[in-house]
């Protein structure tokens, strides 16, 4: 901690970390319940061309590309509670498509240890977690749960009284299927023709394809955490998260 | 930032929401040695209104709180700590609660909002957690993956100036075991073979409580999404507006 | 949130080296994804040359005590294991196909009322990945407390004692239930955790998971102490046994 900051600076500055750590508290929980729709509108900056959401095999970039990412998996738990239906005709199959949405797919991407900085000038701010999750997704294999081990890294920038997501990175060392050895080559579920349908749902292609963070296996040079946020004064002067 | 209050204030409630993780740290690590006694003595008010809900529904007042989480939990412990001892006689003379297992919910994803009157907190976690013993009446170890969503109330104790436990609202979303079940695809099969086992119990017992569950349900293939747990947003004072467990709940009510 | 002896910009200086201190324990964990371990004793702990004299690392098993023995554990000895590793697996650098993963959570901690000394405890649900000659790797959970003493230096936090003690260890995709109740926790164990940790300075058993958390080892640190004393170190110099121990687990057998 700088010492030279006033009395009330230390203030804004220990609200400020709060309320980023509210923020992701709250992103997580977004996930959660499904509300991938609600992200980008409820948690990211407005008016920034260049915000940016990254995975391990690329980035999208711009408020369509992101706000379409999310939308996407929006759609795919639309089609995963229609092809669920189908199969238990018995137990839902009177529910209208909004009293089922959300079903099968549940990700549980908890957001541990934080490590954030606030820029000098109060305008933005870095922050590293550590992600170790589970998730449950229905695939063409059927219903599936996985652990993953992972990381988010992410941009923040004040936006009137809130601080909003600029960029993200949520990439993973680990997804593998719970239970599973994930130092062993992985057994994928055989195909079921009941959620064959999901094997031609794609995501959005990446506005940009590249090696974000190469995943884990026993073939995989020791790879460090993304870079850890260091104190700075203003983020021309730091390092970015986005692509 | 909290411009609209003094810097005395916002002082006053950052130390608030940095004791309000530690009053929630301090009880996990008493749950996981089932140190119900201290951690319901210590850390909550003994209060008629302050409640305690899971999947099996809401205690409410501090009685019932205790019977749930320290009386029935005790015998629970006890009754394990008879079925052990003539196989293992080397737990004779020690405390039969934490022989009973470790509970360590593990506290993530923090959300805190501080009342601007100072005088509570409201808290969200995500918990991914581990339930194991090396003994068991089985005589094999075990460790169970459990991940909830919290949702607590603090409050000033009036009787001693501390922050301490109103509410918990724990929301079990998964319960699997380290480290060979696919759980989601447990529950596919399930569904779709007469002859697979029957899952698990969500709970070890159930408990008394006054407003009767089930309340949130753990996943299962069919189950949309809940949103009962949701984070605290910023608030003025706590109300039954601003506060877990049911606010439909007479006694969750403000006083007249 | 302190009894009110504290201006209010002791106060928030106060607030922050609590959120210091986690950050510090926080940031351990990121060097630790890239087995910066050198960089970590270089930055992380205690400089004072008094002070490094009783630095210590300590595990079920016993504590490495003075930075130099720690150094010879923490890192030569590592140093040496890895590159025996590269050999076997005929790899071309050290760490391929390894993966260090140990996220902390739960963070309570505690700033002693004088401010030069803090004391805190996580959970941490982790684990590690050793590639193995065959082109796999040898992955293994590990679960449990890991706790701290810090000490202001001129340049910020700094770890003076750790402790980082096992619950859970067990192979990934293997069910924790098939292993044995007992485990050989001698020098001589294959338990890879236990072989790990090798030979400390201080050789004891400091938690014995048998008995889930009943010795309660590592401890909460203590709420608003005054000052540092040896009585409530993560130390070996603060160890308590159980006053009450009765049997050592598998023992009580010969009874007809």
């Amino acid at each position: 901690m700088k010492t030279s900051y006033s009395t009330e600076q230390l203030v804004d500055r220990w609200e400020d970390q709060r309320d980023i750590k509210n923020l992701m508290g709250i992103y997580v929980n977004h996930v959660i319940m499904n509300m991938d729709a609600d992200i980008f509108e409820n948690l990211w900056a407005k008016g920034c061309d260049d915000v940016c959401y990254g995975e391990n095999e690329g980035w999208y970039v711009g408020p369509n590309a992101v706000q379409g990412y999310y939308n996407a998996n929006r759609e795919r738990n639309t089609l995963v509670a229609k092809l669920l239906q189908q199969k238990f005709p018995e137990e839902i199959g009177d529910k209208t498509p909004e009293e089922i949405f959300g079903i099968g797919t549940f990700r549980v991407y908890p957001a541990a240890c934080p490590v954030i900085e606030i820029a000098e000038d109060g305008e933005t701010a870095k922050g590293l977690w550590y992600c170790w999750g589970s998730h449950a997704e229905v695939t063409p294999g059927g219903p599936t749960s996985n652990w993953s081990w992972g990381f988010f890294a992410a941009d923040f920038i004040r936006q009137g009284d809130a601080w909003k997501i600029w960029h993200l990175q949520f990439t993973n060392d680990v997804d593998a299927r719970c239970g599973s050895n994930w130092g062993k080559p992985a057994e994928a579920l055989p195909e079921l023709p009941e959620f064959a349908e999901l094997k031609d749902y794609a995501m959005p292609a990446y506005s940009v394809k590249t090696t974000v963070r190469e995943a884990y296996s026993a073939a995989r040079a020791l790879t460090p955490s993304p870079r850890i946020p260091e104190a700075y004064s203003t983020f021309s002067e730091t390092f970015s998260y986005g692509v | 930032m909290k411009k609209h209050l003094s810097l005395s204030q916002r002082i006053h409630n950052a130390g608030l929401s940095q004791e309000a993780e530690n009053v929630k740290a301090r009880h996990q690590y008493l749950h996981a040695r089932c140190d119900g006694a201290t951690e319901y003595d210590q850390l909550w008010v003994h209060t008629d209104d302050c409640g305690w809900g899971h999947f099996f529904g809401c205690m409410v007042g501090f009685d019932q709180v205790w019977h749930g989480n320290i009386i029935d939990y005790e015998c629970m412990g006890m009754q394990r700590f008879l079925s052990m001892i003539d196989i293992y006689p080397e737990i004779g003379g020690k405390d039969c609660r934490p022989l009973m297992e470790c509970s360590v919910h593990t506290l993530t994803c923090d959300v805190i909002e501080v009342a601007d009157d100072g005088k509570s907190v409201r808290a969200s976690f995500v918990t991914p957690g581990a339930i194991n013993s090396t003994l068991d009446p089985d005589q094999e170890k075990w460790c169970h993956i459990m991940w909830e969503r919290y949702g607590s109330d603090f409050v000033i104790d009036e009787t001693d100036g501390k922050l301490k436990y109103l509410n918990e609202q724990v929301c079990p979303d998964i319960m699997s075991d380290l480290d060979y079940r696919d759980w989601a695809n447990e529950e596919y099969v399930r569904r779709t073979d007469p002859n697979a086992p029957p899952s698990p119990p969500v709970t070890a017992g159930m408990p008394h409580v006054k407003y009767p569950g089930p309340w949130h349900q753990p996943y299962s293939l069919l189950q949309p999404p809940q949103h009962d747990v949701m984070w605290p947003e910023p608030y003025e004072t706590l109300d039954a507006e601003h506060r877990y467990n049911n606010p439909n709940i007479p006694e969750h009510q403000p006083k007249k | 949130m302190e009894q009110k002896k504290f201006t209010d910009e002791e106060q928030i200086r106060r607030i922050w080296d609590v959120e210091d201190v986690k950050t510090l324990m926080h940031k351990r964990v990121f060097l630790q994804t890239g087995d910066r371990r050198a960089e970590e004793l270089a930055t992380m702990w205690v400089s004072d040359p008094e002070l490094q004299k009783t630095a210590s690392y300590g595990s079920n098993w016993g504590y490495y005590v003075g930075m130099d023995e720690i150094t010879k554990y923490y890192v030569t000895n590592h140093a040496a294991a890895l590159e025996e590793q590269a050999k076997a697996n005929g790899a071309a650098e050290i760490n391929l196909g390894n993966m260090y993963a140990h996220p902390l959570t739960t963070g309570l901690v505690e700033l002693a009322l004088d401010g030069k000394t803090a004391k805190g405890i996580w959970y941490t649900i982790g684990n590690e990945a050793m590639a193995l000659s065959d082109g796999t790797s040898h992955v293994q959970w590990m679960l449990g407390k890991v706790a701290a003493d810090f000490v202001r230096e001129a340049d910020g936090w700094k770890i003076w004692h750790l402790v980082v003690s096992i619950d859970v260890d067990c192979e990934a995709g293997h069910n924790y239930g098939e292993y044995p109740v007992y485990e050989d926790w001698s020098a001589n164990s294959s338990n890879p955790v236990r072989k790990e940790f090798g030979t400390p300075t201080v050789e004891m058993l400091t938690h014995d998971v048998t008995f889930n958390w009943w010795d309660d080892y590592p401890p909460m640190p203590p709420k608003n102490y005054e000052t540092f004393t040896d009585e409530i170190s993560y130390g070996p110099e603060g160890y308590k046994p159980p006053e009450v121990v009765g049997m050592r687990a598998g023992e009580g057998r010969n009874y007809q």
